[in-house]
């Protein structure tokens, strides 16, 4: 039995995971700071944002060493992107490669082949499947020096104005910190130790076609996805833990169902759930489940849906063709969901202070100001700014109408001057968030009562 | 020196048999092992349980999944036998040249070197609800309002399956034509036969191998199938493995390795039905 | 019934060509989609008319890194559907082979096989990525990942292999065996050619499933990833129109890479078949010059002795079954001509096959020129066979047919085409060197056979059947030629056959054979004369046989009583009967005398004589067979010869007389000793 919990790799607690990791601490205790200071001295580009003193004097062997190192960073195409990788190759001295996966097999790989990659680039809700496996590096919040500038709902689990962030699905407290270096439990509260460097934010809503609909106002709740109005024109994520809130907000829009955590069903209330929304497909209300970005900016250009789930850079997609796409605010609020990079538990010496490196030059401003044209947030958003124009920043962040047109990060328009974003500011979406993506403890009730549904 | 004929035998399957053991064997070993493990949450629990397999047993989808994906091998092997079979036919005994057989058959295969996932999503403009087949339906006055069953329905899956796997039957029905005595086919006119006699009393009984195997590649590749099912259902119909891929996805290991052991032996029973109606090995030997 | 057109194609063809047709535009429907979208404008939905043309989506591609890596990634997938390709092929065809035979584990290896192609995909790959983890591999599309990929192909190319090898005849094989050929020859020269169809099939099919498999590679590709694969990530980030614009620029440059080497194989091809061209008129050229190097190849010590010999030679293929051969012993004279007669499923085939050495005999041995060649190989055995189908390689000319054992013992080109040239005008067909098998009559195919075993100067041809597969007329001439150049080369002949005409017709030692055993072996004329049992007597024909049981004994003779009531008088000639018991006799089909039975004229109770009614008569041009209907079950024919046939013609229904002398009656051993020893020397009178 012992034997095959370390042949699946599924389930390992390695001991000497924890010890290496304490040792190497240590280590980096020691020599850590002058290392990286050094890189700095040595490679660290002009457009470097966070200077760290200079430090000279060093031998160089450390430069010359990190040149050979390269760190692979897997994640989904929104996030793990060439360029970002390219850019921090040059302000750092060594090699990012940038590896786009699935999600799906983003997990398996993580589980299954730890030391395949270096960097891991997961949604936050996703943390839980690493709980207790050992894969991920814990991150000692002192060798990340942005954290005092990151957004408070990854620091304190408040917004700006003070109020406590919503507690129904993962948010970004409970997945975001370790009990202890070890990184085997998750902790409710903040701790020393992140579970990842959080990289970018962002609030979901449902995506409308305005001129198949009758109008932008035409959608205000979420019970519109499932009105009778848009009977066979409508169309749902085939993700189970995503799309079972979706259709949650919507029965509860419509008093169909009261839910104690619509984050973490009951049995009964994931039964309920799906017997409902099992009758509405078999009426023919929706007319198609999709499991990619392509396949949901499909059905939105084509015609065949004109309300469903959908993500920001879907409705840019289709608005970039020409066809009037809204991100549409809804009165029950938004589903929130945030992204990090976490360093794989194998790293050690150089390549570990390099991975911290860059979990450093991460927040430091050009990723943010990349992405923000992409439609998300950082949770640093003052370095982003530097690297945006203030047109940019006002329209992204502020939801002021465009003074420019606006054009995405390779230079291709997206918004005409005068557009306003959909929904408004940082604040006025992410401030409205009631629910978080999630993972739930009935996990495999779930997805088998998912399949049920969309077999039958 | 002689070598004996079964040792030979050995040395010529072995390195085949080897890559099968090691890199499917063995796997296969550890998957059936899981399918008897519990577990919570994420983890996988090494204890040995029967529940994996009761669930499947004892929910109506797995009876529903199974019947889907059944319905969908029989109508496309129906389909793709009659189509193989009359173009295999077409290019064996009325394409005489063999340079344009040769042409016909890589004419053929040329869609097959483009990315699956691409051809799947490149039938939405054409089937879709504002698609070329309904616009021209429509410009024609055939019908007043756009067909919905043509795009994200059981109609899609089944004209992207039977475009995906119509050559599988082709090929190996063109290949047991081809060896067919045209002295045969005149012995029969001589006889009398008609043109469709011939074909059922002829050919058809001496394709019978090629129609075997052209079967087992497609009643296989349909059952394994998720990703086609997936998008040209629309996400409306699930198969087998769809279901089990989204165990996967969700890192429920020990249920998707029970439903996998369970549809391997399902399909390796349809398999071996098929070769109890005609034993390939024995054709091979003669 | 006028359902041709001008052209002689009949309408099905019309139809069909339609129906091809109407299946490519299915094909070609979505791609053509892919293409023209792919040019669509920067606006407008996946909708038709296009909103204008543009190249926003190859630039989006292109420019930046949205479009992933399609270059590395691309390269990459080239570079593993190649090599799985190659590996399909490599394994396929040895397994493909291997599974002719039926051995311990065959099954299990065949159904592993197709279990593996049932596997969901994604199982494979998990199965195999985490044992790579499990033995500390880090994973890899060229190691890992190209193993997961072989889960599929092999299974698809082991099946596509088997439809192809069940067309393969394996006599090509044992041809090239008996010719010399070392397994490595045999494989490169005749086999793989043969196959070559289909293992160009394979490869392409290998190819195909592995440059867009997923389910597999995308647990097992490690930290690089394929083409398929990246699409599939792309699919998270870019929209349809650019993934049409991968489709599209993926197409064009598989069209090119594909189209460059087919180019360059076909300029191969024919650079090559140029020159193989030039080289055989250059041979045509100067023919005569050509026979001093007409040097054969060297032989085993004893070479010039073409003695066989089979002791208690058993050779069973089921255990537990009857076998094939049972205990036989056998001894022909170097430089006979032996035919082995007897009905289909006798054990004469595997008689010869075992003096081959393409069978193994289960126990007894095999000599020849007193040497115990058991256990060797074909060609170590200085034996040649002409195979009953001639087993011609299909995709070589005549003259390479002839001279490729002389290829295969590394006899430069000029010396063995000069030797086949030889020996192509020997069997009279130097005018057809050039020619391919299919394109000669089976008359020629049969000749070209006997010259390529004769090439490697054999002390033994073996022929099976050799001229089942021709007309009476070829047969009779091929008859008279096969004697003619077996005197010529003062060889020893094994000749299989099951028409008695033909064996009496040339061989110096008929061996007659039932059910693994044999039942006589002697000369033509001694059988004929002496047929050593009913069984014999029957079936070399020529013989009615009598039986009855013995009345009493006088003057060296039996007089025997038959079913019907006759008394036939049967020298003994020395055998030992006794009264009472039950023999069989044979009698001289030409020394019957007929007449009819005169009206009034009372049955009589003659010794050696039958009455009957005439059954059947037929002319045969020198005498008439007349078939008397006696009241058994036994046949009972007299060959009259038609100058006293036609004196005085009976009819059909007619009662007669048949009468003989008791010196054309032999007594026959009634019940065939298995087993006993036969020696066959050639006779001398035979000749």
């Amino acid at each position: 039995m012992c034997r095959y919990r370390k042949a699946t790799g599924l389930n390992w607690y390695r001991n000497e995971g924890v010890l290496g990791m304490t040792v190497g601490n240590a280590g980096n205790r020691v020599s850590g700071l002058s290392r990286r200071a050094l890189l700095k001295g040595t490679a660290a580009g002009a457009g470097t944002a966070i200077g760290f003193e200079a430090v000279t004097g060093f031998p160089t062997i450390w430069a010359q060493n990190v040149k050979d190192v390269t760190l692979i960073h897997i994640g989904g195409s929104y996030a793990c992107i060439k360029e970002i990788g390219d850019q921090a190759g040059k302000d750092l001295g060594f090699k990012v490669e940038m590896q786009v996966v699935d999600p799906a097999t983003q997990l398996s790989r993580a589980l299954t082949q730890p030391k395949s990659f270096d960097i891991n680039n997961i949604d936050n809700s996703s943390i839980v499947y690493m709980v207790g496996k050992g894969v991920l590096k814990a991150i000692p919040v002192k060798d990340y020096k942005l954290w005092d500038k990151t957004v408070p709902i990854f620091t304190t689990g408040k917004f700006p104005d003070g109020r406590p962030i919503p507690t129904q699905g993962l948010s970004p407290i409970k997945t975001g910190f370790w009990t202890g270096p070890d990184a085997k439990k998750l902790s409710d509260k903040p701790t020393d130790f992140l579970t990842m460097v959080p990289s970018l934010f962002n609030a979901d809503t449902l995506g409308i076609r305005p001129d198949l609909v009758g109008g932008r106002d035409k959608v205000t709740s979420w019970g519109d996805l499932i009105s009778p109005k848009y009977k066979g024109k409508a169309a749902l994520v085939d993700y189970a833990p995503v799309g079972i809130i979706d259709v949650a907000m919507a029965l509860e829009a419509t008093d169909q169902i009261k839910y104690v955590d619509k984050g973490n069903m009951t049995k009964a209330e994931i039964d309920k759930t799906i017997k409902l929304v099992q009758d509405l497909k078999k009426s023919g209300h929706f007319r198609a489940f999709w499991s990619n970005f392509d396949q949901s900016v499909n059905l939105m250009a084509s015609s065949e849906v004109v309300i469903q789930s959908m993500w920001s850079p879907a409705v840019t997609a289709v608005r970039s063709r020409g066809i009037d796409c809204y991100f549409a605010p809804l009165k029950e609020g938004y589903r929130g969901w945030s992204n990090g990079i976490a360093p794989m538990a194998h790293l050690d010496g150089l390549k570990l202070d390099c991975a911290m490196e860059y979990l450093n030059w991460f927040n430091s401003g050009w990723q943010g100001g990349f992405i923000a044209k992409q439609g998300y947030y950082t949770p640093v958003p003052e370095t982003a700014r530097k690297f945006m124009t203030p047109e940019e920043w006002d329209y992204w962040y502020e939801g002021k109408p465009a003074a420019v047109d606006i054009k995405d990060p390779y230079g291709n328009l997206m918004e005409k001057k005068g557009a306003v974003r959909d929904g408004g500011s940082l604040w006025e979406r992410e401030g409205h968030v009631t629910v978080w993506n999630t993972v739930m403890d009935e996990d495999r009730y779930l997805t088998r009562r998912w399949n049920d549904f969309i077999s039958a | 020196m002689r070598i004996k004929p079964a040792l030979a035998s050995w040395l010529q399957i072995g390195p085949l048999a080897t890559v099968l053991t090691l890199f499917f064997g063995v796997p296969v070993v550890v998957v059936i092992v899981v399918s008897f493990f519990d577990f919570d949450h994420t983890d996988i629990v090494p204890t040995f349980i029967l529940d994996n397999y009761q669930e499947i047993f004892s929910s109506e989808t797995t009876g529903r999944l199974y019947l889907s994906s059944l319905k969908f091998a029989v109508i496309v092997w129906a389909i793709t036998l009659v189509i193989g079979f009359t173009l295999a036919n077409y290019l064996v005994f009325h394409v005489r040249s063999l340079l344009i057989k040769i042409g016909l058959f890589l004419l053929c295969s040329v869609p097959f070197w483009t990315s699956t996932i691409i051809r799947m999503i490149s039938w939405i403009p054409f089937l879709g609800r504002n698609g070329l087949f309904n616009t021209m339906l429509m410009n024609a006055g055939l019908i007043s309002q756009p067909l919905d069953f043509l795009l994200f329905s059981d109609f899609a899956v089944i004209v992207a399956y039977v475009h995906l796997f119509t050559l599988f039957m082709m090929v190996p029905i063109f290949n047991s034509m081809a060896r067919i005595d045209t002295r045969l086919i005149e012995a029969a006119k001589d006889a009398g036969a008609s043109r469709w006699t011939i074909l059922r009393e002829i050919v058809l009984p001496l394709c019978k191998s090629g129609i075997a195997l052209g079967s087992i590649f497609v009643v296989t590749q349909v059952m394994g199938d998720f990703f086609v099912v997936k998008v040209m259902s629309g996400g409306q119909s699930a198969s087998v493995v769809s279901a089990l891929q989204n165990e996967i996805a969700a890192l429920q290991y020990p249920p998707a390795a029970a439903s996998a052991v369970v549809l391997v032996i399902v399909v390796v029973m349809m398999v071996a039905g098929i070769l109890r109606v005609v034993d390939i090995r024995k054709e091979l030997a003669s | 019934m006028h359902n041709t057109i001008h052209n002689g194609r009949p309408w099905t063809f019309y139809a069909l060509t339609l129906a091809f047709l109407l299946f490519l535009a299915f094909l070609y429907g979505p791609m053509l989609v892919i293409y023209i979208l792919s040019f669509q404008g920067p606006e407008g939905g996946l909708t038709f008319p296009l909103r204008g043309v543009s190249t926003r989506w190859f630039h989006e591609l292109v420019a930046n890194g949205r479009g992933g890596d399609i270059v590395g990634t691309f390269t990459r997938s080239m570079e593993l559907a190649a090599a799985v390709a190659v590996i399909t092929v490599l394994m396929c065809v040895s397994a493909g082979l291997g599974f002719r035979r039926r051995f311990p584990g065959s099954g299990i290896v065949f159904y592993l096989a197709i279990a593996s192609l049932v596997m969901p995909g994604l199982f494979v790959g998990l199965g195999v990525s985490l044992i790579f983890q499990l033995l500390g591999w880090q994973t890899d599309w060229r190691e890992s990942g190209l193993g997961a990929q072989l889960t599929w192909t092999l299974p698809f190319g082991l099946l596509v292999m088997f439809a192809v090898i069940g067309r393969f005849n394996r006599s090509y094989e044992e041809a090239a065996l008996d010719l010399g050929a070392t397994a490595w020859q045999r494989t490169r020269e005749v086999t793989l050619p043969i196959l070559l169809p289909g293992i160009i099939g394979v490869a392409l099919f290998g190819f195909t499933l592995s440059y867009d498999e997923f389910a597999r590679t995308v647990l097992t590709a490690g930290s690089e990833n394929t083409l398929p694969l990246e699409i599939w990530a792309m699919t998270t980030n870019v929209t349809s129109p650019t993934l049409y614009a991968v489709g599209t620029v993926t197409t064009l440059v598989s069209f090119t890479v594909i189209g460059t080497a087919l180019g360059s194989i076909a300029l191969i091809q024919r650079r090559r078949s140029r020159h193989a061209a030039a080289s055989l008129e250059s041979v045509l050229a100067n023919p005569v010059q050509a026979t001093d190097h007409g040097r054969r190849p060297a032989m085993p010590a004893n070479a010039q002795n073409g003695s066989i010999e089979l002791v208690a030679v058993t050779k069973t293929y089921t255990p537990g079954a009857p076998p094939a051969v049972a205990g036989l012993d056998l001894k022909v004279a170097h430089g006979a001509y032996c035919c082995l007669l007897g009905p289909s499923g006798c054990g004469k085939t595997t008689i010869l096959r075992m003096i081959a050495g393409h069978e193994f005999p289960t126990s007894g041995d095999v000599l020849i020129g007193d040497r115990n060649v058991t256990g060797l190989a074909p060609v170590d055995r200085g034996t040649a066979m002409m195979f009953q189908s001639y087993a011609l390689f299909p995709h070589r000319s005549v003259i390479d047919n002839v001279a490729f054992a002389l290829k295969i013992r590394g006899i430069s080109k000029d010396a063995r085409n000069a030797t086949a040239r030889e020996l192509l005008e020997k069997v009279r067909l130097e005018a057809f060197a050039n020619r391919l098998p299919s394109e000669l009559s089976g008359g020629q195919q049969q000749r070209v056979a006997l010259a390529r075993a004769l090439i490697t100067n054999p002390r033994v041809l073996l022929l099976d059947e050799p001229l089942s597969a021709l007309d009476e007329y070829l047969r009779l001439r091929m008859r008279g030629e096969l004697r003619r150049i077996q005197r010529e080369l003062g060889i020893t002949f094994i000749h299989v056959t099951h028409t008695q005409l033909e064996a009496t017709a040339v061989a110096d030692v008929v061996v007659v054979m039932e059910q693994g055993r044999i039942e006589q072996a002697a000369s033509a004329r001694e059988i004929f004369l002496q047929p050593r049992n009913a069984y014999v007597a029957r079936f070399i024909g020529g013989q009615n046989v009598l039986s009855g049981s013995v009345e009493r004994l006088a003057d060296g003779r039996a007089v025997v009583q038959t079913g019907t009531g006759a008394r036939v008088e049967v020298p003994l000639a020395g055998m030992h009967v006794a009264p009472g018991g039950t023999v069989f006799a044979s009698l001289r089909r030409d020394r019957i005398a007929v007449r009819r039975l005169g009206t009034g004229e009372a049955r009589r109770e003659l010794h050696n004589s039958v009455t009957g009614e005439i059954h059947t008569i037929e002319n045969q041009g020198s005498y008439v067979k007349i078939t008397i209907d006696l009241g058994d079950s036994e046949e009972f024919v007299a060959n009259v010869p038609e100058e006293h046939y036609f004196m005085d013609p009976i009819d059909i229904g007619d009662r007669a007389v048949a009468t003989w002398s008791p010196g054309d009656v032999r007594l026959l051993e009634d019940r065939p000793s298995a087993g006993s020893a036969a020696m066959a020397q050639p006779s001398p009178i035979a000749a």
